[in-house]
């Protein structure tokens, strides 16, 4: 490769040369911002009203941070003469951040499409009892959730 | 602090003939008393990546013993398993190695998937080669820019951590973590690649292999990282092996084994064409060397793979609630950091009975009492980093 | 002998490994009676050994069919967890294990049992021995002299299951603090965080899709 053989520090110093002609690589957060991408798990949105308070989400989380309370109301039946229908409400719907690990299995398991990831990231508190999202909170997640992107080629197409 | 203790409690100090310079040195060398001591290289210290403790016997700057205390980061995962869902276990044993998190997923998911007598479509396993490659060259690029770091030079790891962005960006995008992907499922994988994800790889690649140019040239021709990692820390081969050291720490003694190519066969890792690299000298060099080389075959393998995507589903059809079958099953997969296995003992429930989980880190280190005997208290640090471990590895 | 042992073993592989039983007629040949059990447990092999064979084993391993490497030794506790089925408060979700006390491949004689993997770097085979340890008195010997790889994972093993290495240089605790009291491995240990926080799945439960009836859910 090279006739002449250069002591090793000179190499060094000719990648440092060059290196110090290249622009930073460094995002002056908060000032600039880089954009996680859509699939990126930031929080965990809320739709209520797909909700049916199976509790699966509740279940299936590992670390137990998934809060919920209802009650059932009797609605007017779908057609005439038939009897009411008794539908679960919600009364509570919480997700403490201090304690989920953001594994997604709630999302994954919800039978009802009732979860969202969304990839939001700055929700900070300087008090630790603010990070448990209630309802209300979860559903304002909702409008950072992002549409299911195209995928690769050769993936499978999903027959609707 | 050296403690001075009454000449009748030491040993004699022996002077051995022609072994001092000068008559002075002579005279001074039987005059002082001198004892052991005994110095805690503690939880934290920056040179243990993480929480190890060494406790170490000196004479003077040479270490006599070497006792490393561990455990503070011991999270019971062998008892969480036993309480907990397949599904959820995946999610926790990403945290074991958190640096190659999708590599430790793989053996686990392959030993329910084997206990259950299903296999992933090809394509899941191209995805998941495709993965645990990117870990691998994401913890071990970082290894190259961070060993500089032990020995003094400061440059190389602020290029580990940055050319590593590239690799995470990537293994985000199409799992959704940085860090923690919980992308595998029995069955296959959770989801398919996003649009554009193949191009961004080949990007990415490009910068891994420009990067690992710059290292060899700032680093390992560099006289004084020589003079600093040569020689130092020989792990002969066959006290390594019977320690259990794995990985690059045993191939760079001159083990030819590589369980991607030399074990039971798992993931797309007999399509590749791909070299097993060893180094005969067993120092920490060798170690540096065996690892850079590592780094380059594995951006071969990613772009092989990425020019050999098969297509199909992600998925393969499996019940809704998994019960996977009685049976005992031992799996071991080639990580970034040496060998992992599970032992997956499972009675037919939705959860295992018995997973042991053996981390390649915990019987790496197992040999720092032999191996820094004699060493100068810098050389330590030389060796604790060239060893490489994690210590969410060692402690589980 | 071996064949048609063999065949009857593997039952997921269509053909039976031929290195699993090359391996156990050495070890046949090797121990005779104290070998008690053998099996191609999906290509790797698995024995049951005599307690007083537990060295012995793995010396034979590591002499004369090149296992020079050790992978792991470990414990089991064969016990099953009791539960309180039904209780308020008490967690569903976690996966139900058969409440009579069954073994896996090998079989065992009662709760505890060890195993340790050994492999060989230039002939690439494993083999796993298992042994059974008393439970009034867990004794077995130590790896220790032929594997000294052996002497933190037989630490870990008496810390988390209280099983006594003999000829171990220094048998204590790896992992916990000196002053810990239990073994946490055993099944009679309780996993301590899921006993002390309610399970927040049981408040007014809905039944699940598919089970509820006809006009409930969205």
């Amino acid at each position: 490769m090279k006739k002449l053989k250069i002591p090793g520090v000179i190499r060094g110093l000719g990648v440092t040369f060059r290196t110090m002609m290249k622009p930073a690589v460094t995002v002056q957060y908060p000032h600039e911002r880089e954009d996680p991408p859509p699939r990126a798990r930031g929080v965990i949105a809320l739709k209520e009203e797909n909700c049916t308070v199976c509790m699966l989400c509740a279940r299936q989380c590992p670390d137990w941070c998934i809060y919920i309370e209802g009650h059932k109301e009797q609605r007017p039946p779908r057609r005439e003469g038939a009897a009411p229908r008794s539908v679960s409400l919600l009364d509570r719907f919480d997700i403490d951040y201090g304690l989920c690990m953001y594994c997604g299995i709630c999302v994954e398991v919800c039978p009802f499409d009732a979860l969202f990831w969304s990839p939001e990231y700055e929700y900070s508190e300087q008090n630790i009892a603010d990070l448990l999202h209630d309802k209300t909170k979860l559903g304002e997640w909702m409008s950072g959730v992002h549409e299911p992107e195209p995928l690769e080629i050769g993936a499978e197409v999903k027959k609707k | 602090m050296t403690t001075t203790q009454p000449p009748s409690q030491l040993p004699g100090f022996e002077v051995e003939a022609g072994s001092l310079g000068s008559l002075a040195d002579a005279r001074l060398a039987v005059e002082l008393d001198t004892g052991d001591m005994i110095l805690n290289m503690g939880p934290q210290h920056p040179a243990t990546h993480g929480t190890l403790r060494l406790v170490v016997r000196l004479d003077g700057e040479r270490v006599i013993a070497a006792d490393p205390v561990i455990g503070y980061m011991h999270r019971g995962y062998e008892k969480l398993t036993e309480f907990r869902t397949y599904p959820q276990i995946t999610t926790l044993i990403n945290r074991i190695d958190w640096l190659s998190s999708f590599a430790n997923e793989v053996p686990f998911i392959h030993a329910a998937e084997q206990l259950m007598g299903i296999e992933a479509p090809p394509r899941a396993q191209h995805i998941r080669t495709l993965l645990t490659e990117l870990s691998r060259i994401a913890t071990i690029y970082l290894f190259l820019g961070e060993m500089g770091l032990q020995v003094g030079a400061l440059t190389p790891a602020f290029w580990g951590f940055r050319d590593r962005e590239h690799v995470l960006n990537l293994i985000e995008g199409a799992t959704g973590g940085r860090f923690h992907p919980n992308f595998n499922r029995i069955g296959g994988v959770k989801d398919d690649l996003p649009w554009g994800w193949i191009v961004e790889c080949r990007a990415a690649m490009k910068r891994i292999l420009d990067g690992c140019d710059d290292f060899e040239d700032v680093l390992v021709g560099n006289e004084i990282f020589q003079a600093r990692t040569r020689g130092v820390g020989i792990i002969p081969a066959e006290l390594g092996a019977a320690y259990g050291v794995s990985g690059a720490n045993l191939r760079a003694s001159g083990v030819d084994w590589d369980l991607r190519r030399d074990g039971k066969p798992y993931l797309s890792y007999n399509e590749l064409d791909f070299k097993v690299w060893t180094h005969q000298d067993g120092d920490s060099f060798a170690r540096y060397w065996v690892r850079l080389q590592e780094t380059r075959e594995s951006v071969r393998m990613v772009l092989q793979l990425l020019d050999g995507l098969a297509s199909g589903p992600v998925m393969a059809k499996v019940p809704r609630i998994i019960k996977v079958p009685a049976g005992e099953v031992w799996v071991e997969t080639e990580n970034p950091l040496g060998q992992m296995g599970y032992y997956v003992v499972s009675k037919g429930a939705i959860g295992p009975f018995r997973v042991k989980i053996r981390s390649a880190s915990f019987s790496n280190v197992s040999i720092l009492p032999w191996l820094l005997r004699g060493l100068y208290v810098p050389d330590v640090v030389t060796v604790l980093g060239s060893l490489y471990f994690i210590l969410g590895d060692i402690d589980r | 002998m071996s064949d048609e042992v063999v065949a009857v073993e593997t039952a997921e592989a269509d053909i039976p490994d031929p290195v699993v039983g090359v391996l156990a007629s050495r070890f046949v040949e090797a121990l005779g009676d104290d070998l008690l059990e053998w099996e191609d447990s999906f290509g790797t092999l698995a024995i049951r050994v005599k307690p007083d064979s537990w060295a012995p084993a793995a010396a034979f391993a590591k002499s004369e069919l090149e296992c020079n490497y050790l992978s792991f030794i470990s414990g089991i506790d064969w016990q099953p967890v009791t539960r309180p089925d039904g209780d308020e408060g008490s967690d569903l979700s976690a996966p139900v294990q058969p409440t009579e006390m069954t073994f896996g491949v090998t079989g065992s004689a009662g709760r505890f049992q060890v195993f340790g993997h050994v492999q060989s770097t230039s002939r690439h085979w494993g083999v796993t021995i298992k042994s059974d340890v008393d439970e009034t008195d867990p004794r077995i010997a130590s790896w220790v002299a032929i594997y000294p790889g052996a002497d933190w994972h037989e630490r870990e093993c008496w810390e988390m299951y209280g099983i006594v290495f003999d000829g171990h240089p220094s048998l204590r605790n790896l992992y916990l603090p000196g002053g810990f009291e239990g073994h946490p491995l055993r099944k009679d240990f309780p996993l301590l965080a899921r006993e002390v926080k309610p399970w927040p799945g049981l408040v007014d439960v809905e039944p699940m899709p598919g089970v509820a009836d006809a006009d409930g859910g969205e």
